[in-house]
């Protein structure tokens, strides 16, 4: 699936239709924006595995006590 | 007037059993009555196993007089969530795809409770296929939130947090995929214990993602859930619960060093304002108790879920395909639609979550270096209506649950106070990879000096 919806808007919403025509069931019409929206989050999460881990200063070093 | 449970923890039922104060057929009937009369409300159970559960409590009598007391678990009403195989007994997932479904034999853990002499009372609510949210188009209503039934229990071992919460059972055996444990006992203010990722053998449990699958431990305290695993978990992780023989015995657990993993739920996803002050008066108890507290980064919350969730829906699907090519008409619509939106993902979409798995385990690794226990918390806040419960809140924001699942680190989620209407509020204390049994022992200290645990739901 496309991996930055937020960056290709156009190619994540064709990517969403081809994946409803694959359905082997009708959506129900309520359901179609709450499906669209996971859709999408879902190619965020992809993106998101696509970067390396964001390793802060904190992970590397013990804490400072409180 | 229903009779209130003769035991408000399995451990003290156990003791009163060993010492022949009560008998286990008194006790599971006590039980049942309260499935009786509290049942219809809550949904907690699809199967109520009354004449197995009263020929095992009648079995455990027996044997018990003759002299023949097994352990803790002998005689002890216990149910299961219903995605752990039943030799005999329906074993459903929640799902008309398997309402008919008579497994020929009895799960791994099961036959562990069987060796101990526990008495079975029934099998319980899930999400279908312990996945999703709750759903009103399957053949049973969702389970409801013992302390106020307009309210979600979490989930998906929904069943099991409402049927220990209110009294029905007095310990149970949940999943737990990605906070499927620990979530619902936080919403309903009971204890729940997701042990290391291999802790317990979860052979002839209905998998939902087998790479991150658990099975867990649900009950009203960190000692009943101690007690459950030392019954079915694996000999050397087991702690040594104390509290059968000496009941009241200090727990130390001075100079332990906790890490607070403040930013996930106060940067990354922050949590209500009322459970972030239950957590740093958590925080307090075990600063108390002698531990060392100092703040823990990790990547950031959003980066554990994009992970674990995509390694989740790549591998439900991988088992599910074939019957949403066949017949998707069998599931509910909330489990289908969720579940078919693993079509969407590539194979290089799979790889770079597993490989970003590897990467995050190791920076977890890097934290644990110098600590013995990390402390953040479970869910969001308190238990939200069931009416706005959504199965898709999975999308909506990460869950706090998810890292330890990716890493299978042993966790345990406990109760750290009450919201303004009432509700229970949990946070997660997680131990390093196989220390299953330090981490209980905190969990028992942290419970020693509180009194969280001892609260009961208006419907007690």
């Amino acid at each position: 699936m496309p991996s930055d919806p937020s960056g290709d808007a156009g190619r994540s919403d064709a990517s969403f239709a081809a994946w409803l025509d694959g359905l082997r069931f009708s959506l129900d019409r309520s359901e179609l924006e709450a499906v669209r929206a996971a859709y999408h989050q879902l190619a965020r999460m992809n993106e998101l595995n696509r970067k390396p881990v964001s390793l802060s200063p904190g992970t590397m070093h013990p804490g400072t006590d409180e | 007037m229903i009779a209130a449970p003769p035991f408000s923890s399995l451990a003290a039922a156990a003791r009163a059993i060993k010492s022949k104060a009560i008998s286990p057929i008194e006790l599971v009937q006590t039980c049942l009555d309260r499935v009786a009369r509290k049942d219809s409300a809550l949904h907690a159970f699809i199967t109520v196993t009354a004449e197995r559960a009263l020929a095992d409590a009648r079995a455990a009598e027996n044997e018990i007089s003759a002299g023949g007391w097994r352990g803790p678990l002998h005689g002890i009403p216990i149910g299961l969530k219903d995605v752990i195989e039943t030799k005999g007994i329906p074993t459903t997932a929640h799902s008309r795809t398997l309402q008919h479904n008579r497994p020929q034999h009895d799960a791994a853990v099961v036959e562990r409770l069987r060796e101990a002499g526990a008495v079975l009372m029934g099998k319980l609510s899930t999400h279908e296929f312990a996945l999703g949210g709750p759903s009103w188009d399957l053949p049973w209503p969702p389970a409801r939130n013992p302390w106020n039934s307009a309210h979600f229990t979490g989930g998906s071992s929904s069943g099991p947090a409402a049927a220990v919460a209110a009294g029905m059972v007095l310990g149970a055996i949940g999943s737990d995929t990605s906070g499927s444990v620990r979530s619902p006992a936080a919403f309903c203010g009971i204890t729940g214990f997701k042990p290391g990722y291999d802790a317990i053998d979860a052979r002839g449990v209905l998998p939902v993602a087998p790479s991150l699958d658990t099975v867990g431990v649900m009950a009203w305290t960190v000692e009943d859930c101690g007690l459950l695993f030392e019954a079915v978990g694996r000999a050397d992780r087991a702690a040594t619960p104390s509290a059968v023989i000496a009941p009241g015995s200090g727990i130390d657990i001075k100079g332990m060093r906790i890490k607070v993993l403040r930013h996930f739920y106060a940067e990354d996803a922050p949590i209500s304002t009322e459970n972030q002050a239950a957590i740093e008066c958590a925080l307090a108890v075990f600063r108390e108790l002698g531990c060392t507290i100092s703040e823990g980064r990790l990547p950031a919350l959003p980066e554990w879920m994009a992970c674990g969730f995509i390694i989740l829906l790549s591998e439900v699907y991988r088992l599910h395909r074939g019957r949403l090519e066949t017949s998707p008409e069998q599931y509910g619509a909330a489990f289908r639609n969720i579940v078919s939106l693993g079509a969407a993902l590539s194979e290089d979409d799979c790889a770079v979550a597993e490989r970003k798995r590897m990467e995050l385990v190791a920076a977890m690794q890097i934290l644990m270096e110098d600590c013995d226990l990390l402390v953040t918390a479970v869910q969001n806040g308190a238990a939200p209506r069931l009416d706005k419960a959504s199965p898709w809140a999975v999308f909506m924001r990460p869950s706090q649950a998810m890292p330890f699942s990716v890493t299978g680190q042993p966790a345990l989620s406990l109760c750290c106070g009450y919201a303004e209407d009432g509700l229970p509020l949990g946070f997660q204390v997680v131990g390093r990879r196989c220390g299953e049994a330090a981490l209980l022992r905190a969990g028992q200290a942290y419970e020693l000096a509180t009194d969280w645990h001892r609260r009961r739901p208006p419907c007690w």
